[in-house]
């Protein structure tokens, strides 16, 4: 069989177990396996590792903006500069999407009924290529490379190339789960039948499919530019961060959140016991904010209008009015239910997921007003004493463009992700460890990180109202934001614990299942195909335990007689 | 929880994967010079704007049209042997499979070549101070890269199915190769139009 040749092979005509080859152990099975599963664990394990570290690089951010005395992290402002644009592409494109891709990786192919991905070798090796340029991206800042001013310019060339290897190979791992859903699905599996997290990564993958190529773009128009002795404009040190910084601010960033919203809309149902009504309404609004997420033609480089025209300032108001949406959705669930779920940890990370995104969104309404001041004033250029009393009336939101607001924003974003990533780790941890995560750590890890997370993106916002600009500058401090940075450190810290706790529970897990840890296939009372298989599955997933044809979005509540509303209810 | 319908094998062994999959990474690829041809629109028309009367080319540059033209025909022509080749697999059609295939893949080549040559006559300075020459080069070496990746793809769908028993059971491959040559040949004809017809 060769890399490409992929087709599910239907189980009459797969290999008896007995005649299987047997699976290749230890680091040559690691290397080598094509096995979804596999990588879906390499994935989340190496980016809660290098999410770790990118933690500690924002750490040290907070605290040299402190400028507490006796506390200086950075000999310079090239190296806060490195360490600031390390930061940014390393909490989005070593932790917050690897995670959700890893997850997405383990558990789709078994959500949608599949006995693998499409292209497992292609999984595989976008899986490596992505570690193998994530080392070479941090090791190209050790030597003095980064998207900054000052960097060595071969350090800068190798920055730009791993960078683009990270986000080509994560977007081979995207294109691949894109094919398993559009191809593996089961018999009577439609779209609109699909389970919402496998929705959410359809949507949140096609997204990036195709806005993430122009970030490449974007990086290869600066690596040629700096291949002659002097950059004429693109190569520049000092625009090198802001040819690319549309995606580390919304619309785009908002993408991240996709997957976490349909980990919540997986969880909540199962928790209730009661199925989703309005369930095509449900997709469609995932499928809206995903529309809206699309920022690669907002570049402020090429642009720098971009952020007063309509379409960014709807797409800084929608994800609001679209999280009030489906949370009156979800709120509808209580209603029918009539009773508290049982407390769980998985639904403790979700509920605080939807806490951290819903102050998100509140604080990209808010960030969009200021381009809305750009756009109305537009309207009144003819009337000066209108524009002067809009100018008065909200200028300080206004002054919020070009601040620490965007990264405040980004903090939500990327702590809403993990968030909802974790939630769905611990959610689905019998399928992926052979055993339930402890609920104790779930609650321990809602609320330390769920509060970190608001309190460094309330900080940055704080800090953006204060007027601390986004980009570093010599003088990157100023009175009160000092105090926002302070905080911010402290946040951190809490992030930083509450994945020090997600890691612990990772290994007791992996450790649990080297030793043949092995669960009840279905312990919550889950509707979606994943839960007929075996806890952890095996080789091939399913071992013919599928129903033949899928008649609604939630197969396993479906009665023998038409009538959803009485499926059984989940057993908590 | 048991499930309640019969239970039988629920994945259909659907066919064409590789097509499914090759269409994606090549709308990946599609918005890759979208971001590409955005910006050198962009900056183009800055440029104009603030410098009226000058040309985008720098002096000294030759960027003519003849050899895109030739390369654009070229490519026009592979998309007609291209579909022959896939055509000439569903037939399990070896000794057409075969032709088409070798014609396709030596046009592939005769535009590496006409790049090449394009790049030896346009004198165009990397390090000339021009913003045009970065994107220029950006762009046109991109192509190029696609142009390299198209026909590497073509020869391992061309192997797989030359020495299978029959052609077609590669129907999917060929087809899949086909999606990314059309794609290939699609932005080039963008880019004839945006950086040398209307240069």
């Amino acid at each position: 069989m060769t890399a490409t040749e992929t087709h599910a092979v239907p189980a009459e005509h797969a290999a008896p177990a007995e005649h299987a080859a047997a699976p290749v152990r230890g680091p040559a099975g690691l290397l080598s396996s094509g096995d979804h599963k596999t990588v879906g664990r390499l994935w989340i394990v190496s980016s809660l590792l290098l999410g770790a570290f990118v933690l500690v690089c924002g750490l040290l951010l907070h605290l040299e903006r402190t400028a507490l005395p006796g506390i200086d992290v950075f000999p310079g402002i090239t190296s806060f500069r490195q360490v600031f644009t390390l930061y940014r592409i390393g909490a989005v494109f070593l932790l917050a999407m690897p995670l959700l891709i890893g997850l997405a990786t383990y558990v789709v192919p078994l959500q949608i009924g599949a006995r693998g991905v499409a292209f497992p070798r292609a999984a595989s090796a976008a899986f490596w290529v992505w570690l193998t340029g994530a080392g070479i991206l941090i090791s190209s800042w050790a030597i003095g490379g980064g998207l900054v001013a000052g960097g060595e310019q071969r350090a800068v060339e190798l920055s730009l190339l791993s960078f683009a290897m990270v986000v080509v190979a994560q977007l081979a791992a995207v294109a691949v789960l894109l094919t398993t859903m559009a191809t593996q699905r089961p018999r009577g599996m439609s779209l609109e039948r699909m389970p919402i997290f496998s929705w959410s990564v359809l949507v949140a993958g096609a997204v990036w499919l195709l806005s993430l190529p122009v970030l490449v773009a974007n990086l290869a128009i600066s690596w040629v530019d700096l291949r002659g002795p002097d950059a004429v404009r693109y190569g520049a040190g000092q625009h090198l961060f802001d040819q690319v910084s549309w995606v580390f601010e919304q619309p785009q960033v908002f993408a991240l959140a996709i997957p976490a919203i349909g980990v919540v809309g997986e969880i909540l149902p199962v928790a209730f016991g009661t199925p989703q009504r309005r369930w095509g309404v449900m997709l469609s609004l995932v499928g809206l904010a995903g529309a809206f997420s699309f920022g690669a033609d907002l570049q402020r480089f090429f642009s720098p209008a971009a952020q007063t025209t309509p379409l960014y300032v709807i797409g800084g108001i929608l994800p609001a009015l679209l999280v009030v949406a489906l949370l009156g959705g979800w709120a509808d669930l209580g209603r029918r239910a009539r009773r508290l779920p049982r407390p769980s940890g998985h639904l403790a990370l979700a509920l605080s997921a939807l806490g951290v995104l819903v102050f998100a969104a509140i604080a990209a309404f808010i960030r969009s007003l200021g381009g809305a001041v750009g756009f109305l004033r537009s309207f009144a250029r003819h009337n000066e004493t209108w524009q002067s009393d809009l100018d008065r009336a909200l200028a300080p939101l206004d002054g919020l463009r070009g601040t620490m607001a965007a990264a405040g924003l980004l903090d939500l974003v990327v702590a809403a992700a993990v968030l909802g990533a974790v939630a769905g780790l611990f959610y689905w941890s019998p399928k992926i460890f052979g055993r339930k995560a402890s609920h104790a750590a779930g609650f321990a890890v809602a609320g330390i990180l769920g509060a970190g997370g608001v309190l460094v993106g309330a900080m940055g916002l704080v800090a953006g109202f204060l007027g601390q600009p986004d980009r570093p500058s010599q003088n990157f401090s100023s009175v009160g934001a000092e105090v926002a940075a302070a905080l911010s450190a402290v946040g951190v810290i809490g992030i930083l614990l509450g994945l020090a706790i997600v890691m612990i529970s990772v290994v007791r897990g992996a450790a649990e299942l080297a030793r043949g840890a092995s669960s009840v296939p279905d312990p919550w009372g889950g509707y979606t195909l994943e839960w007929v298989a075996a806890s952890p599955p095996p080789a091939d997933n399913f071992a013919d335990r599928l129903p033949a044809t899928v008649r609604s979005p939630h197969p396993l509540w479906e009665a023998p007689a038409p009538d959803v509303a009485d499926a059984p209810r989940g057993a908590q | 929880m048991e499930t309640t319908g019969p239970v039988a094998p629920a994945v259909l062994p659907r066919r064409r994967t590789l097509q499914v999959g090759t269409g994606f990474a090549a709308a990946g690829v599609l918005m890759y010079f979208g971001g590409l041809l955005g910006v050198y629109f962009s900056e183009r028309a800055d440029f104009l704007r603030a410098n009226p009367g000058q040309s985008w080319i720098p002096a000294g540059a030759r960027v003519e049209l003849t050899a895109p033209t030739v390369m654009a025909w070229t490519l026009l022509l592979s998309v007609v042997t291209m579909q022959w080749a896939v055509h000439a697999t569903a037939r399990d059609d070896r000794r057409h499979t075969l032709t088409a295939l070798l014609v396709t893949g030596m046009f592939g080549v005769a535009v590496i070549n006409q790049t090449a040559f394009q790049y030896g006559q346009m004198g165009l300075a990397i390090d000339g101070g021009s913003l045009a020459a970065p994107l220029i080069y950006t762009i046109s070496g991109s192509h190029l890269a696609l142009v390299v990746v198209a026909l590497v793809y073509l020869f391992i769908m061309a192997v797989r199915a030359l020495t299978a028993p029959r052609t077609s059971v590669h129907l999917d491959g060929m087809s899949a190769s086909a999606v990314l040559w059309h794609a290939m040949v699609f932005v080039y004809l963008v880019i004839w139009v945006g950086l040398f017809v209307t240069k």
